[in-house]
C-alpha cells in the first residue's frame, strides 16, 4: 500500500475524486468509498451478511454482474444486452477475454440505451472460467471498487494491466469493503478468540462464518490486515532473479543467447500487514526460499497439503549472502497448485542489536 | 472540501430539471435530506466532496463538471477518431458514421483489465472489432 501512495496514477485519481491534497491519497479514496458505503448500510437499518451488503451496494450503484462461466455465456450477454438492450458493444465480449495475447479478466461497460434510473446502468462482465472462478467474490467487489471511483462520463475507456497501479488500489479497496469491517470483525474475532497466532484453521472458520463465497487467499490477506500483531502473507513460486526475468521478458535482439538458468523456489509475493512493516519485520520480494525451509520442503512434497514449523529468519539470505535480522517465527505453509502459500508471524520480540564496542576517543587515556 | 455554493447548485438545478425529477427524487436517489439539496441549489448551502460525488453519480455528471462546468455533459465535444481505427475504416471501406459508432462503443468501456500491458484505443484490434459487431451496423 505504502508504495502506491506514491503513484501519479493514484495522486490523479484522488484528484479527480475531489479528495487531493491529503497526505495520503490511499486512505482518501478507501474512506471516502467506505463512508458511502457505512452511510447507505445505515440508511437501510443494517445490513447482516455481505451477500445483503452486495446487493445493496450494486442497487446503489446501478449495477450488475454478469459472469463468463461457460463459452455459452458469451451467446447469452450477447442476446440479452446486444440484441435485446440495443448496447452492440456487448457483442465484442468473446473477442476480448478470449484474445490470446491479452486475455480479458474483467470489463465494466457503461451502457447507452439505457434510462438514468435504470438498475443495470453499468455492466460488470467477469471471467469465472476454470481457475478464475476461485476469485469470483474477489473479482466482483473489485469492480464495485470501480464503479465506486468512477464516473459515467470518464470519457477515454481504460485499459489496463492487473498490474497497473489503479488496479492495485481497486484491489486494496476491495479487500476492505468485500471483507466490511462491521460484518467481518465479529466473525474474526470469534474465529481468533484464545488464540495467539494466525492460523488457516482460523481463515477457514472466517469463510465457513461469514464470508463462504471468499477464496481462503482473499480471507486470509483479509485476516493479515486486521491483525494486530505483525505477520508476513508469503506465495512462493519457481521463479528468476530479478535480472533474468528482465532479460527473458526484454525481446529485443541481442548478440549472445541468454544462458539458461533453471528458476528457483522464490517469494514471489510478499505483503506484510501494518504492525510487521512497523516492526521492519519483512521479506523481499522474490527473495530465494531457503532449502531449510518448510516452504522449500512442502513444495518439494508429494500428497503433502498443509505443515507447519519453527525456523530463524536468519536462514534467509540474499544472492550476495546478506542474511536477514535473526528472530524466531512460526510458519504455516499450505500447497495451492504451483505454489506453496505461507504465514510467517514472528514467536519472539525483536532482538536487540548487539552493541559495538565505542571506539576509544584520541583524547581519552 | 468546501466548494463555490451558486455555481454548483445550479448545475444541480439544471440536470435534475433536465431529467425532470423533483427535488425528493434526487434527494432520495442522492441520500440527501430535501432540505440541505434545496439550500445547496439555492446557494445557501456548502458541499463536501462525497456528498457531491454521490449527488455526481446520480446524475451521471462528473465531478470536474459540478464543480467548473467544464466538459458539460450536455454539449457534444469535439471527436478525435484514433488513426487505427481511421485506417482501418478507410480500408474496409467504412462511413465516417460507422467509424463513430465503433469508436462509441469502445468507449462504453469504464475500466478493462487484462492480463499484460496497457492498451489504448490506437491498440484496438479494430478488424476484430468490426467482425463482432458488424451484423448490428449494417
Amino acid at each position: 500500500m505504502s508504495r502506491l501512495v506514491q503513484e501519479p496514477k493514484v495522486i490523479d485519481l484522488a484528484d479527480k475524486l475531489g479528495l487531493g491534497g491529503r497526505a495520503d491519497p490511499v486512505v482518501a479514496i478507501l474512506d471516502s468509498c467506505l463512508r458511502r458505503i457505512d452511510r447507505w448500510v445505515a440508511e437501510a437499518g443494517g445490513i447482516r451478511c455481505i451477500g445483503r451488503l452486495e446487493e445493496l451496494v450494486t442497487r446503489k450503484l446501478q449495477m450488475v454482474f454478469e459472469e463468463i462461466r461457460v463459452d455459452e455465456d458469451f451467446y447469452r450477454i450477447k442476446e440479452i444486452y446486444a440484441k435485446g438492450k440495443k448496447d452492440f458493444v456487448f457483442a465484442t465480449m468473446q473477442m476480448r477475454f478470449d484474445d490470446g495475447q491479452n486475455p480479458t479478466y474483467g470489463a465494466l461497460v457503461g451502457r447507452k440505451n439505457v434510462a438514468d434510473d435504470a438498475p443495470d446502468r453499468v455492466v460488470a462482465v467477469i471471467d469465472c472460467r476454470g481457475k478464475k472462478l476461485a476469485r469470483r467474490f474477489f473479482t466482483r467487489w473489485h469492480e464495485i471498487a470501480h464503479r465506486l471511483t468512477t464516473h459515467a462520463d470518464s470519457g477515454e475507456p481504460v485499459y489496463r494491466s492487473e498490474h497497473d497501479p489503479v488496479e492495485r488500489l481497486m484491489d486494496e479497496i476491495a479487500g476492505h469493503i468485500g471483507f466490511y469491517g462491521p460484518l467481518f470483525e465479529p466473525v474474526f474475532v470469534a474465529a481468533h478468540s484464545g488464540k495467539e497466532l494466525l492460523t488457516f484453521e482460523t481463515v477457514e472458520a472466517v469463510v465457513r462464518e461469514g464470508f463462504p463465497d471468499a477464496s481462503i487467499q482473499a480471507t486470509l490477506f483479509a485476516c493479515c490486515r486486521r491483525l494486530p500483531t505483525p505477520v508476513i502473507y508469503l506465495e512462493a513460486a519457481l521463479s528468476h532473479k530479478a535480472a533474468v526475468k528482465r532479460a527473458i521478458e526484454d525481446d529485443s535482439p541481442r548478440l549472445f543467447a541468454l544462458e539458461e538458468t533453471p528458476p528457483e523456489l522464490r517469494a514471489v509475493r510478499v505483503v506484510a500487514n501494518e504492525a510487521a512493516l512497523r516492526e521492519k519485520f519483512v521479506i523481499p520480494q522474490n527473495m530465494r526460499v531457503p532449502e531449510s525451509s518448510v516452504i522449500s520442503s512442502l513444495f518439494k512434497a508429494i500428497g503433502e497439503r498443509d505443515n507447519t514449523s519453527r525456523e530463524d529468519m536468519g536462514i534467509w539470505s540474499d544472492s550476495k549472502g546478506k542474511r536477514l535480522e535473526g528472530r524466531a517465527v512460526a510458519v504455516e505453509v499450505r500447497k495451492v497448485a504451483e505454489r506453496v502459500i505461507a504465514i510467517v508471524q514472528p514467536v519472539e520480540p525483536v532482538r536487540p542489536k548487539p552493541q559495538r564496542p565505542k571506539p576509544k576517543s584520541w583524547f581519552e587515556e | 472540501m468546501k466548494l463555490t455554493k451558486q455555481t454548483v447548485g445550479d448545475r444541480i438545478k439544471k440536470r435534475r430539471n433536465e431529467l425532470g425529477w423533483t427535488q425528493d427524487v434526487l434527494a432520495e436517489k442522492a441520500g440527501i435530506s430535501k432540505s440541505f439539496l434545496s439550500d445547496l441549489e439555492n446557494g445557501k448551502r456548502s458541499v463536501g466532496a462525497d456528498t457531491l460525488l454521490e449527488i455526481g453519480r446520480v446524475l451521471s455528471l462528473s465531478l470536474d463538471y459540478l464543480m467548473t462546468a467544464e466538459k458539460p455533459q450536455t454539449e457534444a465535444a469535439e471527436v478525435q477518431i484514433p488513426s487505427s481505427l481511421a485506417s482501418f475504416a478507410a480500408k474496409a471501406g467504412l462511413s465516417f458514421r460507422q467509424a463513430l459508432t465503433l469508436l462509441e462503443m469502445q468507449q462504453q468501456i469504464l475500466a478493462h483489465r487484462s492480463a499484460t500491458k496497457k492498451a489504448g484505443l490506437d491498440n484496438v484490434d479494430w478488424q476484430k472489432f468490426y467482425e463482432a459487431v458488424k451484423e448490428f451496423l449494417e
